[in-house]
């Protein structure tokens, strides 16, 4: 199929150089670690080093050229300060539960909330290299056995610190749990690795909230790694919120492992950034599991939102559900890029998937790439895809009951976007969520229809 | 489903398996200019042909085949080892059919085309395509009443050079990818026909390709141009024998419709498809597209793929005209050991452009089948319109179906949709069937003919039949 520019190579090598110097120039800071941590991160700039940055010419970046990313010259993010104040600016319900913060990739205690539960540890990899770092070894090494990629290896190689979630066994945690990453930028552009690991013991129940914010201006890069993983019987729910700064670039990769029986929710609320990729991988590892993923981009001018998920079942039984909605203003650019995998073996399967956009502006534009691949027979599987704009009739409706065109227009857009946050469980979260959707789309000028 | 039924499917023979024993010109295999200006001598082409093949041929050196992208796989294909010309001998150019070699005539009778009953049955006017010739071309007097062309590639570049010149290459221009690029340098022959402003083809034209000499390749070339509020409704099918080898098939169609004209195109390719263990078949790898070039033209493409051992190609519209339409209809049947990966693009610019896409695609066996489409609203294409669905049906746990839409709308006035679906026979309709004293291969070929009758009704009727028929006997044995 025609790739348009995606042809061209990219042969700049010093873009990869860059990080593997960069590497070798922090050596100095990473000199406490445990060997085992070292050869981690030894081996995933190795392997950057093998493969580089991916080009447009890969079928998962044809529509997001990463060249822009790559070539920039990120330096590590300075360390900085937050206050409760400015944090409290979002009005995020943070003080719901247990929750822990990073401002630029470190640990920040003072914005960081306990709670009382002991069958839930939150803490940072920092606290635990201190004391018994044996579960975080072995998580860490079977995630790096995990999927690959350039920016989930440089996530290896330079994360700072993370967060660690444990739910113990058949405890049903009654409050969220919020992991919050600020991104503060500097004078020059500068790049932090938030990341996580969520483990939900076997027959247990959680909520965690991930939320990624942006304090300030300026160009960053916050390149998140994270995996949630659902133990037999396991119920998690996951709700992913970035609202960052205008010239932020956020990209992430989320794994989220889904074992027997266990049901993992996962919706994504992706606000504002200048380039947001957001990289989904469900695996439905074992027979009866269950995944649900919903997700909500809303991208105003001079943004580019890039939602690409995979659900893999490998298992007999499995069930899954996706509904990806996006709504494109101004001169931006959505891109949905989803995939269901049928293993051969895994009968039984249901998997539906869905992604419907709306286009608001002439300048606006949708890429949407629904896959199926499918290779086993005893399962059903559908996808389904739509672009267009808001219905004439319901605003014509609208209109004729004496409510403004550009009210109108903004009426059915957040009830379009609705659907999506109100998966959310969390009312607190899910009214905050909502206000500052229908505050993007406002300022979108999405009464805008285009006329 | 019992396995057995399946393996008896799986092993049931290719029909039209037999070759012809003909005495046949042949040009020693490999490629490089020299082979180019023979064909290209053989035709008694003029001069700027000869350049535009060699030119074609220059750049296809530089093009790397594409091997990243498709959901394919095959050993690679060494072009020096291929004929790029083989030909019945003939002692003199003939007058009537009568004249043509019997052994030949034999063999389209086998395959149902009798040329001499074609004669008599109004309705088809068939141009028979033997290994890199066109052989014959009925009711030639017929059509050239209505003002209409209808005949070999080769005769049509000394009959009207000025139109062949002005549309050849204007659709698929000759570097638009390895497949063509080859074609452009090594056609041998094809199908051309130009239908005059304001004619309606009172027949429906047809071309029979067959591939017969062993470590040939087949590449033809069919260039059809309906002029404004012109008619025409071609159909296309295609045999070869059984060998154990691959051979390549790598033909360009390039259709152009001026205002109001329609321009209706139906295959139905029953190529070998390779032994059970996947040992043989065709390559069927062709670069077919569509222009509708004028205002409130229309473009309809309608393929059942039945045979092939891989069948890699993207029937397109280009939607340049206002109010311009396209379509896109297709049955991919993949069973034995076949591959396909095949869809369609839908490239709106016009305003108002209207397209639809029906593809259904069935796997048994250990076949792959993919569906790969894209839908691409240019920024200028207000109005547009896409609706697509992609159905697919699996038979048997070993084989697979993918669906790779790619959507792309760059206009808000765009109205794009997507639906597609995998699953199997529901055991409950096969049941039901049964129950009512159904064997259950009926009811399979039932329940898969009821599957693709949205695609199936879009055929003219004895092609309708026949696609049926293909469809029955290519499952046969896959049924488990």
């Amino acid at each position: 199929m025609d790739r348009g520019d995606g042809r061209e190579r990219m042969s700049d090598v010093t873009s990869e150089r860059h990080w593997t110097e960069l590497f070798a120039a922090t050596e100095a800071d990473r000199a406490g670690e445990p060997g085992w941590l070292g050869s981690l991160r030894k081996t995933a700039i190795a392997r950057f080093a093998e493969q580089g940055f991916p080009t447009r010419r890969d079928e998962d970046w044809r529509y997001t050229n990463p060249a822009p990313i790559a070539k920039v010259a990120w330096r590590p993010a300075p360390e900085a300060e937050v206050s409760h104040e400015a944090l409290g600016a979002f009005a995020l319900p943070l003080a719901d539960g247990p929750c822990i913060v990073f401002v630029n990739g470190r640990h920040a205690p003072a914005l960081s909330a306990a709670d009382g539960d002991p069958q839930v540890v939150v803490a940072s990899f920092g606290a635990l290299l201190r004391g018994d770092a044996a579960p975080l070894e072995r998580a860490l090494a079977a995630e790096a056995a995990g999927a690959d990629g350039a920016f989930p290896l440089l996530a290896r190689a330079f994360a700072r610190d993370g967060a660690w979630v444990h739910v113990g066994r058949d405890h049903a945690a009654d409050r969220p749990i919020s992991l919050v990453f600020v991104s503060v930028p500097g004078a020059a552009p500068s790049a932090a690795h938030p990341r996580f690991v969520v483990t939900a013991a076997p027959g247990s129940r959680a909520a965690v909230h991930e939320i990624h914010l942006t304090v300030g201006a300026g160009a960053q890069l916050s390149n998140a790694l994270g995996e949630l993983i659902a133990g037999d019987n396991a119920q998690l729910s996951h709700v992913k919120l970035v609202h960052a700064g205008a010239e932020a670039v956020h990209l992430a990769k989320t794994r989220l492992r889904v074992l027997r029986d266990a049901r993992i929710a996962s919706t994504l609320i992706s606000l504002g950034a200048r380039i947001a990729r957001h990289d989904v991988e469900a695996v439905l590892e074992a027979e009866g599991a269950e995944c649900a993923l919903d997700g909500l981009y809303v991208a105003t001018d001079g943004s580019h939102v890039d939602v690409r998920t995979l659900v893999d079942h490998r298992r007999p039984h499995g069930t899954s559900r996706e509904l990806v909605k996006g709504v494109l203003a101004g001169k931006s650019r959505g891109i949905f890029n989803g995939k269901i995998v049928v293993r051969e073996g895994a009968q039984k399967t249901n998997a539906q998937q869905k992604n419907e956009n709306l286009l608001l502006t002439r300048d606006a534009e949708v890429n949407s790439k629904p896959q199926l691949e499918i290779e086993a027979d005893d399962v059903k599987c559908s996808h389904g895809s739509t672009i267009g704009q808001l219905d004439a009739d319901a605003i014509f409706y609208l209109r004729s009951r004496g409510i403004g065109e550009r009210e109108a227009a903004a009426l059915l857009t957040q009830a379009f976007a609705a659907q999506v946050v109100e998966t959310i469980e969390s009312e607190a979260l899910r009214e905050r969520v909502l206000a500052l959707a229908q505050d993007r789309i406002f300022a979108s000028g999405a009464g805008g229809v285009r006329s | 489903m019992s396995n057995e039924t399946l393996e008896q499917l799986a092993r049931r023979d290719y029909e039209w398996g037999f070759t012809t024993d003909i005495e046949m010109d042949v040009v020693e295999p490999g490629l490089d200019e020299d082979v180019i200006r023979f064909i290209s001598a053989k035709k008694n082409e003029p001069e700027w042909m000869v350049d535009w093949r060699l030119e074609a041929f220059r750049r296809w050196q530089k093009m790397e085949e594409p091997h990243h992208w498709a959901k394919v796989t095959y050993p690679p294909i060494d072009y020096q080892a291929i004929r790029y010309y083989a030909a019945p001998k003939q002692k003199k150019k003939l007058e009537s059919l009568d004249e043509l070699d019997p052994e030949l005539r034999r063999t389209y009778e086998k395959l149902g085309i009798s040329l001499d009953e074609q004669k008599r049955l109004a309705g088809v006017a068939v141009d028979a395509v033997f290994d890199s010739v066109s052989v014959a071309t009925t009711f030639k007097k017929e059509l050239e009443k209505h003002g209409i062309i209808f005949c070999p590639f080769s005769e049509a570049v000394h009959r009207c050079p000025e139109i062949v010149r002005e549309y050849l290459g204007s659709v698929v221009p000759v570097n638009d990818n390895f497949f063509a690029a080859l074609n452009s340098a090594v056609f041998t022959d094809g199908s051309f026909v130009y239908i005059p402003k304001g004619v309606r083809c009172p027949m429906e034209l047809s071309t029979y390709f067959r591939i017969n000499a062993s470590e040939t390749g087949q590449f033809e070339r069919t260039l059809i141009i309906a002029d404004a509020g012109a008619y025409v409704s071609y159909l296309e099918g295609c045999t070869a024998p059984q060998r154990d080898e691959n051979q390549l098939h790598a033909a360009v169609v390039e259709l152009v419709a001026l205002d109001d004209a329609e321009i209706k195109y139906s295959t139905v390719q029953n190529w070998y498809p390779g032994d059970a263990e996947g040992k043989g078949g065709i390559y069927n790898f062709v670069t077919k597209r569509g222009k509708c070039a004028g205002r409130r033209s229309k473009i309809s493409w309608t393929q059942v793929e039945t045979g092939s051992a891989i069948t890699w190609k993207y029937p397109s519209c280009i939607l340049l005209g206002d109010d311009s339409v396209g379509e896109f209809y297709s049955v991919a049947l993949t069973s034995k050991r076949q591959q396909a990966d095949t869809g369609t693009k839908m490239i709106h610019v016009g305003k108002n452009t209207r397209s639809t896409i029906v593809s259904k695609g069935i796997s048994a066996a250990h076949g792959q089948n993919t569906y790969r489409g894209l839908v691409r609203i240019q920024k200028g294409a207000d109005g547009a319109r896409n609706y697509s669905q992609c159905d697919s049906l699996l038979i048997g746990s070993e084989c697979g179906a993918h669906t790779f839409p790619y959507l792309e709308v760059h206009n808000p006035t765009a109205q794009v949709e997507h639906e597609a679906t995998t699953s199997k026979i529901g055991e409950d309709q096969l049941f039901y069937c049964q129950q009512r004293g159904i064997s259950e291969e009926d009811a399979v070929n039932m329940i898969v003919n009821g599957f693709c009758k949205r695609v199936l009704k879009e055929l003219p009727m004895e092609f309708a039949v026949e696609a049926q028929k293909l469809l029955g006997v290519s499952l046969e044995g896959a049924v488990g």
